[in-house]
């Protein structure tokens, strides 16, 4: 598997989409070895959340998948007493229809363009350091790597108008609900994928 | 005698009944009291984190992503000082005081001194009347563990409507400091958590520590805290329509944006646990805009063009909370 497939595979999980990542979606359905990484990914984030339980049953969407293959399909609605046996099966269709409809709700979400005009970059006085940097001038070439439009303020520039919002948020944060003290402050230093 | 063998029987039945109402009423009490004792300890925490002295290391992960950071926290009779440093990765750092909030980023050279809001260090309570925030969130001691070698009470917050975020606290039973953290969305998932590896509360704490790690001799300096405060007594041209039942506006400010100078108001809206800031901004003659949703670990932001004015939220709240907050801002008629 490719270093850009798993590259996308985690940005997917992060809910980091653009265009690319579209097709990720695809290979994920028909790709058995990406579907074992997506799982991997999971297992760990969990795993780091505390989340993980003792044992993990990660062949059990394919079980269902291979079973719901040798079922025959219904077509006529049977009488009642045969209910309980259909069910199982609705209620996996609609869990995977809902899960498909936040999938795509993400994206709709996630692909919304920003309009990013960055002449007060330049109040930066440093210049666009990093290919990270969000409020890139629109028509200045960007970095082949970093295809993404979207407008997170993640290491935009320490005077960036977002980061100034953010302390001032944390001000009031800290000393009005200030249940948490100085720590709302940890989301300014905290580094996003920086390489 | 025949009264009093009449009655015997049914002074035993009004003792069984008693005994009985005795027995279901103090478990409505204890139900009472966890939520109550929840609570009571979440004010514990806030003031803790306020009044003593403390030095610990925490690990800070919102999806694959892990920082760790130092915390230094002192105090004494002139007010609180406090540094945080980043320990991987670039060494940010934010030094906070009863004057000044500064930002030190090592990777771009550059450093932001915006001030502090020290006059309200007074209100640490949870919001004053407590009784409503019942209304908008469940809280709950759900158990015991352990942090960071240290004995927690687990405390569970848990938001009645889909406007706010969850939170769960792990809180030291003894001095009641925050060892651990994690924000929940409405399907109860990790947003993110804080986790204090090692958390040491001191006599005092040397001034050294609170010393920033670099002289900043050759960074770009922004000082955002010269700027005169535009006069105060007016109420905001701008109404917001729509915010989560129980938030409503606890403080307002204007000033001058540092970096542009234009006009900013601020506008703070809180239930007593979640916060959102919603700014103002007149845009210059060269408008940087920067509109729709973004979002840094937990804090969804949303921003909007109306007129010349950039309108934006920022909140520790979901992104629909935000967005449909700053969708309701007019001018006021």
């Amino acid at each position: 598997m490719s270093e850009q497939k798993k590259q996308q595979l985690s940005m997917l999980m992060d809910g980091e989409f653009d265009q690319q990542t579209d097709q990720i979606i695809g290979d994920l359905i028909n790709d058995e070895s990406l579907r074992n990484t997506w799982w991997r990914y999971h297992l760990i984030s969990d795993a780091l959340s505390s989340h993980a339980t003792a044992y993990i049953d990660r062949t059990l969407a394919d079980r269902i998948s291979a079973q719901i293959k040798h079922e025959p399909t219904i077509l006529v609605p049977n009488p009642s007493p045969a209910r309980s046996f259909i069910k199982p099966v609705a209620g996996f269709a609609i869990a995977a229809s809902v899960a498909a409809m936040a999938i795509f709700g993400i994206l709709h979400n996630r692909t919304e363009q920003v309009e990013l005009q960055p002449q007060q970059i330049a109040a930066r006085q440093t210049g666009p350091t990093s290919g990270n940097t969000q409020f890139s001038l629109p028509s200045s070439p960007r970095p082949a790597s970093f295809a993404v439009d979207r407008p997170e303020f993640r290491n935009v520039g320490a005077n960036s108008r977002l980061n100034s919002y953010l302390v001032n948020y944390n001000e009031y944060r800290t000393t009005r609900s200030g249940m948490q003290g100085m720590l709302p402050y940890m989301r300014i230093i905290a580094h996003e994928n920086d390489k | 005698m025949r009264m009093t063998n009449n009655t015997f029987p049914y002074c035993i039945f009004r003792l069984i009944i008693f005994a009985a109402v005795l027995h279901v009423f103090p478990l409505a009490v204890f139900a009472v009291d966890t939520e109550m004792t929840a609570q009571k300890l979440i004010n514990q925490m806030s003031h803790a984190a306020r009044n003593l002295n403390y030095d610990g290391i925490f690990i800070y992960q919102r999806g694959r992503q892990i920082d760790t950071m130092r915390l230094i926290h002192k105090v004494n009779s002139d007010g609180e000082y406090e540094r945080l440093v980043s320990l991987t990765g670039n060494a940010r750092e934010v030094i906070r005081n009863n004057e000044t909030v500064t930002c030190i980023f090592p990777d771009d050279k550059i450093v932001t001194v915006e001030k502090s809001r020290p006059g309200k260090f007074l209100s640490v309570q949870l919001p004053e009347s407590i009784e409503k925030i019942d209304e908008y969130y469940t809280f709950s001691i759900t158990g015991q563990d352990r942090v960071a070698g240290q004995d927690a009470w687990v405390v569970n917050i848990v938001p009645k409507d889909d406007y706010r975020y969850g939170y769960q606290l792990w809180i030291n039973k003894k001095n009641h400091l925050l060892l651990k953290s994690v924000l929940k969305n409405n399907f109860g998932f990790s947003l993110e958590q804080m986790i204090f590896t090692q958390l040491e509360v001191l006599e005092d704490i040397p001034d050294e520590l609170l010393q920033a790690s670099i002289a900043g001799t050759e960074y770009t300096w922004y000082n955002n805290i010269g700027l005169e405060a535009v006069p105060d007594g007016k109420h905001s041209n701008w109404q917001i329509n729509w915010m989560p039942s129980g938030f409503s506006m606890s403080d307002y400010e204007r000033q001058p944006m540092a970096a542009t100078g234009n006009p900013l108001e601020h506008m703070v809206f809180t239930d007593g646990l979640a916060m959102v800031s919603v700014f103002i901004e007149k845009l210059g003659k060269q408008p940087v805009v920067a509109t729709g949703a973004s979002k840094r670990g937990a804090v969804n932001t949303f921003a909007r063009l109306a007129g010349g004015y950039q309108v934006t939220a920022v909140g520790e709240v979901p992104q629909s909370t935000v967005e449909r907050m700053v969708n309701s801002v007019v001018v006021r008629q």
